[in-house]
């Protein structure tokens, strides 16, 4: 598919990224330029990544997603994922790829909510 | 001048007809498609139900390539050759296509047939109509899908918690379809508790059990938690020898426990109506 | 087998994943898969994609309906590619030949329902995958 170019949304101190149904890995890889980008401005206390959309997860996809909320968490954000469809979540689950730890949320307002709870807790 | 008794011949002659005629009159009123095939895998012969089956006269079938009249002719040469092979080959299935382009599922049985002097002729076959049996197969799958769906009914007992009371044995399939719903029903719902009770599941194999660790981190990844509940001594077993981390699955002993824990995850509690006193 | 229809992609960019993606969902959901195992085939599929790209730097992909007695998919990919030197290696869960996660082999057999690999080292590859529909309804 065309690479369509990724928004992201600045909300307080969150940004948000809404990934399109079936990115490309080039895409995917500006995905993760992008966010570095916003990052580079005024860091983020936390990144909601909605995959509400995606219909296909590979291992590219895996990777990159995972890597971006390692450089996330270096430069102090939290990312949570969210709204991942069902079909994808089986076949993720039995392909074997493992998302490591990141805090997963049904939509992206629960995202916020726990991202909320999350930056509590670190204050603590 | 040698006169040549011609009526014994004639009789002889007769009754030879007759036979045939005998032989023939069988083969037409079966009512499964008959039909002869050469060495080279041309029809040498055919009867009424083959033209009935296949909608086409005699004259067009005998001479032609067997093989043309099947929705996989790849799969009808490797049946004709297993049958010279082995002398035989019993219920083939297959697909017979009508002219008219309707399907017609069926199962063959053929043979190879001799001469007198054993010298192999030919192949003679026998079909076997099964559309009524597929049908019905159909339908006892369906019927199967339809009562693995009520006796798993994944009810939402609140908003943001969906709970599934799983009985009796899980197989592997059963517990893969139970993993796909039970993931549509929480996106659905928007319910990110889901109460897994197994305490109606007396045992679960391996592979089962890997199923359940499975549909257990595809929950999460949707964003949802599984409380677990009902485990029983012989299952508690099973799990812990697989060698999963459980440390991080919540578990409880019932439905009702379950709930509660849920509840509480919701920041609900249960309170008495008079008294304003929890309830526990 | 009899056949319906064959299509072909060749792999020769990074981007020909994504399009074989699309094709290959074409033609799972022509072929009446329900939406949990058009995800395993296409994500199956763009692994095994993804191994020819990453391995051989270019190859094929071709994908067929197949119909007769049971109706399903099969996709082939070949490539020209180093091969697998040891296959029993390769189709170990989790092993990896150095890039990435390699998930391909054994993430991909797990999703689908046949799979045959036919490999040669110095002369190249071929993966054939098939998934077959399970006829549950009229």
């Amino acid at each position: 598919m065309m690479s369509s170019s990724i928004s992201v949304l600045r909300l307080g101190g969150v940004l948000i990224v809404t990934v399109p149904s079936d990115p490309d890995d080039d895409t995917i890889s500006d995905l993760q330029v992008r966010v570095l980008q916003a990052m580079e401005g005024s860091p983020a206390l936390g990144l909601v990544l909605d995959i509400s959309t995606v219909q296909t997860v590979d291992s590219f996809f895996a990777r990159t997603i995972t890597e971006t909320v390692q450089m996330v968490a270096l430069m102090g954000g939290i990312t949570v994922l969210s709204g991942m469809q069902a079909s994808v979540a089986v076949t993720t689950t039995q392909l074997g790829l493992t998302l490591g730890t990141i805090p997963t949320a049904l939509d992206i307002d629960r995202a916020m909510v726990m991202l909320g709870t999350l930056l509590d807790g670190r204050r603590i | 001048m040698v006169f040549r008794d011609l009526t014994a011949q004639r009789r002889a002659e007769q009754a030879v007809q007759e036979v045939a005629d005998y032989s023939r009159s069988l083969i037409e009123a079966s009512l499964d498609p008959l039909v002869t095939i050469s060495p080279e895998g041309a029809i040498t012969d055919v009867n009424g139900a083959t033209e009935q089956i296949t909608g086409l006269p005699r004259e067009t079938l005998v001479g032609s390539d067997f093989s043309e009249y099947f929705t996989s002719p790849a799969e009808a040469r490797a049946g004709y050759e297993r049958v010279f092979l082995e002398g035989q080959v019993v219920d083939y299935p297959l697909e017979l296509r009508h002219s008219d382009g309707s399907v017609t599922p069926v199962l063959y049985n053929a043979a190879v047939y001799r001469d007198s002097s054993g010298e192999v002729i030919g192949i003679f076959a026998a079909a076997r109509d099964v559309s009524a049996q597929r049908l019905a197969e159909r339908r006892i799958r369906q019927q199967s899908q339809e009562i693995l769906e009520l006796s798993t009914p994944i009810m939402q007992l609140w908003e943001g918690i969906v709970a599934v009371p799983l009985i009796g044995n899980l197989d592997s399939q059963r517990t893969q379809m139970f993993m796909e719903r039970l993931l549509e029903r929480i996106v659905e719902t928007n319910s990110p508790l889901a109460i897994v009770d197994i305490m109606g599941v007396p045992t679960i194999d391996t592979q089962t059990a890997q199923h359940l660790v499975e549909t257990i981190t595809a929950v999460r990844l949707l964003g949802a938690q599984v409380v677990l509940t009902g485990v029983k001594p012989a299952i508690a077993q099973t799990l812990v020898h697989l060698g999963v981390d459980w440390s991080g699955i919540t578990t409880r002993s019932s439905l009702s426990a379950g709930l509660k824990v849920a509840l509480e995850s919701l920041s609900l509690r249960v309170v008495d109506r008079e008294t304003g006193e929890p309830r526990s | 087998m009899s056949t319906m229809e064959v299509a072909q992609l060749p792999i020769l960019t990074e981007r020909d994943i994504a399009l074989s993606r699309q094709g290959i969902r074409e033609a799972a959901v022509e072929c009446g898969f329900g939406l949990t195992d058009v995800t395993r085939i296409v994500t199956a599929a763009s692994e095994l994609s993804r191994n020819i790209f990453l391995y051989a730097g270019t190859g094929l992909v071709t994908w067929r309906l197949l119909s007769g007695s049971r109706v399903g998919i099969e996709i082939t990919f070949t490539d020209e590619g180093p091969g697998i030197d040891d296959l029993d290696k390769a189709m170990q869960p989790g092993y990896t030949s150095g890039r990435g996660m390699g998930m391909g082999l054994p993430g991909a057999k797990r999703l689908m329902d046949e799979m045959e690999v036919h490999s040669t080292p110095g002369v190249g590859t071929t993966i054939v995958v098939r998934k077959w529909l399970q006829q549950s309804y009229a």
